[in-house]
This record gives C-alpha cells, structure tokens and sequence, in this order.
C-alpha cells in the first residue's frame, strides 16, 4: 500500500536507524497514524545536517515526508519530546519493543492504539522505576499489541467453560485457545499457571515474584506463538533477564 | 563513460568502492595517476596490497594493526588502568586529537543491534569483560555513540559489569557543546543537557 505522498508534523518514534550510502540513513518510524513507515534521511550523518536529530534516542518527533515508493524522503523531523532513560533495563526494554514492533506489524499498517501504548511505555520507562514496575507497562503493551493484531488474550474467564478464573485454581495456557483449568494437583509446567498470578496480571499487579514470572511466559507463549518464526535475536544475548 | 581499455576502465570502476568517489571523480583520478603521477600510483597499489592483507585487529583493543599489538597498547607511557570503550576507531581517532586521554581503548566495532543480529559475540564483549576483569584496569570510560543503539550497548556492558568491586564504571558528560549559543543548541541536547544538570558546588570542588 503506497497511497502517501506528502505527510507533514506527523507524530513519530524512530525505531531503528541503518547507515546508508556515504551520509544517509535509513530510519523505521513508527507513525501515530500510518503505523511503519521506511524514510531515507539523506545527508543526516553530517554533522550540521538538519535531519539529524532523527538520531536522539528515546524521542518523540513530528516527521515530515513524502514520495510514492516504499522508501519515502524525510522532508523535517522536528523533536517534540526527549524521555530520559537511566537504567539499563529501560534500554532493553525499548531495543525489545522495537524488535518486537518490526516483527509483528505489517509497512504501512496503521495501528494508532500500538501507538499510544508505545508512547505509555515510554512515560512509564523514564524516570528511576522498580523492576517490577518496567514489567508491568511491558506486559500491558504486549497485551495491547496482540490485542490489535487480532489476538486479544481473555485473562479474566476460561475460553471454553467462560468461567470465571480463579484464584486457587491452576490452568493451561494454549496460545491459540486461552486458559482452561486443569487438575489442581497438576505439577507446575511450561504451560500451567496458578489463577492467582492470571488474575494479578490482569490487574497489573506484578510485585509478586511468582505473578511476575508468569505474565512474562504468558507473554512469551503468545507471542512466539502469533510471530511463528520471526523469533526475536535480543532474546538470544538478554537471555538471563 | 570511457571505453578506453580494460585495464583503464577496470581502474576506474575499482576506484568507485571508496566512500565518496562516483565515476566522474574516479575517472579523475585515474587520468591523474596516469598522466602525472605514476610513481605514486606504484606507491599506493603497493601500499595498499600490504595493508589489506597485513593489518588485522590488536588482540587486546581491536583497533587496525599489523602487529600482534598495536602501539597504543604497547606503549609504556599510557596508562592502562583506563579504558575508553568506543564504537568504531574513528571515534579513537577523534579522542587522540584531543589530546586529553591518556589511557588505552577498546573498539566494538558497532553496537548492540538486534534487529541487524548484532549481539555481543560480534562486538568481542567477552573480551572486553575480560580485560575488565582484570588488575589492572580501574576504570572502564563507556564512550558509545550517543543514540538508542549506542546507549544501550553501554547499558549492556554497566549491567554486566556493575556488581565487579574496585572497577569504576563512567560514561561522557553530555551537554551544550563548548562555544555554543544556547539559542542555536538543538532541542534533544538541550533536554538532554537540563535532566543531566550538575551543582556548581561540586564542580568548583
Ligand atoms: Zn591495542
């Protein structure tokens, strides 16, 4: 789908940027209203270049481009707001996202809600923060974003029976069906999770250990699941996170 | 363009893999080389030859030599307590005209990023977290580019590094650059300079 041909102050994230030819760059914007869209940003490797702000991390901008083909032009890329990121989880988290972000969504697809909580993610990321507190705007995003990729996870009731979870009760967690309970005295696996944590993750209370974890593989489930074998490299080197 | 004779159109199609030079400053300096400065011509193609296939990397910082270590390292009036850790040697380059660092360096060679499959074994982090490992070394300076990539490759190594007693972990002081007008500073450094903003008590100290 190429419909674009002139954007102006468009609300944007950078979520990767390449070297390209002597000067220029190659940038992944995530637009609010256009989703992914690929700019060349010529000449923004020199060091007076206008464009070059495109290159301050952790930053909203309003972007400005046009051109008919896959790869359009970055015309301006004027910064709206910088977050301040100050610890190493954060960065990872963001560098994931990413990732996951260029994984998951199709060029050109808009998805202004993804945007909206990536933004979320963001406030939430500056700042000194607890872990567990970086953990819960990172599982909300990942809920959000498989939610709009049309594959919305029920953490609430059971998909079969459609009833309620709870707490003492244990469940399995098929990526493609959602949760069903299973014997209580079912030793604890890969796929079997305590109602409690479901239902603290739902409510976006991970300061539990245990709750913590489990919306983690939760997530992990799902989303290797939906990506099938776009497997995501930042796993490979943040394994013992 | 010409269509002179293989080995003149050769040279000048060869000439285009260097950054910055298309066909028409190619073929200029082609007709250069061979209508004034043969000699020269001969001492590049030398030259060249040896370096491409004599230079490799220093086995403690990974800058270009040929030899096993390069003179940085080998020299004995730096001073190997510090390590600047830097993306690539341009950014060593850009240090040494400085002036200002006495220490010795390690090159990455690039930065963390995932989604080009760049992980840590493609930057020689386990070296790197060798030599920090060791003795000698007091301080690691984390002088990465100051972008997402580049930060957080900094924040990698800070994270694995940290918990190591009697290792000082810094990175630069980011800010309004030295003679510069606020008025024409850009806005993400000036956001950055103010959330990074120091008490004058502590620098008067
Ligand atoms: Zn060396």
């Amino acid at each position: 789908m190429t419909l674009v041909k002139r954007v102006n102050l468009e609300p944007a994230f950078v979520l990767h940027t390449r070297a390209f030819k002597e000067t220029s760059l190659l940038v992944d914007l995530f637009t609010k209203n256009l989703g992914r869209i690929n700019v060349v940003a010529k000449g923004a490797r020199k060091p007076k270049s206008p464009l070059r702000s495109v290159l301050t991390p952790a930053s909203l901008f309003a972007v400005s481009f046009s051109g008919k083909t896959d790869l359009k032009n970055l015309n301006a890329c004027e910064l709206l707001n910088h977050y301040s990121l100050s610890m190493p989880v954060s960065f990872n988290s963001i560098v994931y996202v990413n990732e996951l972000l260029i994984k998951a969504t199709e060029k050109e697809d808009p998805h202004e809600e993804i945007f909206n909580q990536y933004q979320l993610l963001y406030e939430g990321l500056s700042g000194k923060k607890e872990r567990n507190e970086i953990e819960v705007f990172l599982r909300s995003f990942e809920l959000v974003l498989l939610q709009e990729l049309g594959y919305g996870i029920d953490l609430s009731f059971e998909s079969i029976s459609g009833n309620k979870i709870q707490p003492k009760d244990k469940y399995m967690f098929d990526p493609s069906l959602g949760f069903t309970k299973v014997r209580t005295d079912s030793i604890k696996s890969n796929g079997i999770f305590l109602g409690k944590d479901i239902l603290n993750f739902s409510s976006g209370d991970l300061t539990e250990e245990d709750s913590r974890l489990a919306s983690k593989k939760i997530m992990r489930l799902a989303l290797d699941h939906h990506l099938g074998n776009k497997s995501l490299n930042i796993r490979k080197y943040l394994s013992k996170e | 363009m010409s269509k002179v004779s293989p080995l003149v159109d050769g040279l000048i199609e060869a000439m285009q893999c260097l950054p910055g030079v298309g066909p028409k400053s190619a073929q200029r300096m082609v007709l250069h080389l061979l209508e004034r400065n043969r000699d020269g011509g001969i001492m590049l193609a030398d030259i060249m030859a040896k370096a491409i296939e004599g230079v490799g990397k220093c086995k403690k910082c990974r800058i270009f030599t040929e030899s096993e270590f390069c003179s940085i390292c080998s020299n004995e009036k730096r001073d190997k307590s510090f390590i600047c850790v830097v993306e690539s040697v341009s950014d060593v380059f850009a240090i040494e005209q400085s002036n200002q660092f006495n220490g010795n360096y390690f090159i990455l060679h690039g930065h963390l990023s995932p989604i080009d499959d760049i992980g840590p074994e493609e930057l020689a982090l386990d070296k790197l977290f060798n030599l920090a490992k060791s003795e000698e070394v007091k301080e690691l300076i984390l002088a990465t580019n100051s972008t997402l990539e580049g930060e957080t490759t900094s924040h990698y190594i800070y994270d694995y590094l940290k918990d190591l007693e009697d290792l000082k972990l810094t990175k630069l002081a980011q800010g309004v650059p030295l003679g510069g007008e606020l008025e024409y500073v850009d806005r993400g450094t000036i956001m950055h300079a103010f959330s990074g903003r120091v008490e004058l008590k502590d620098l008067s100290k």
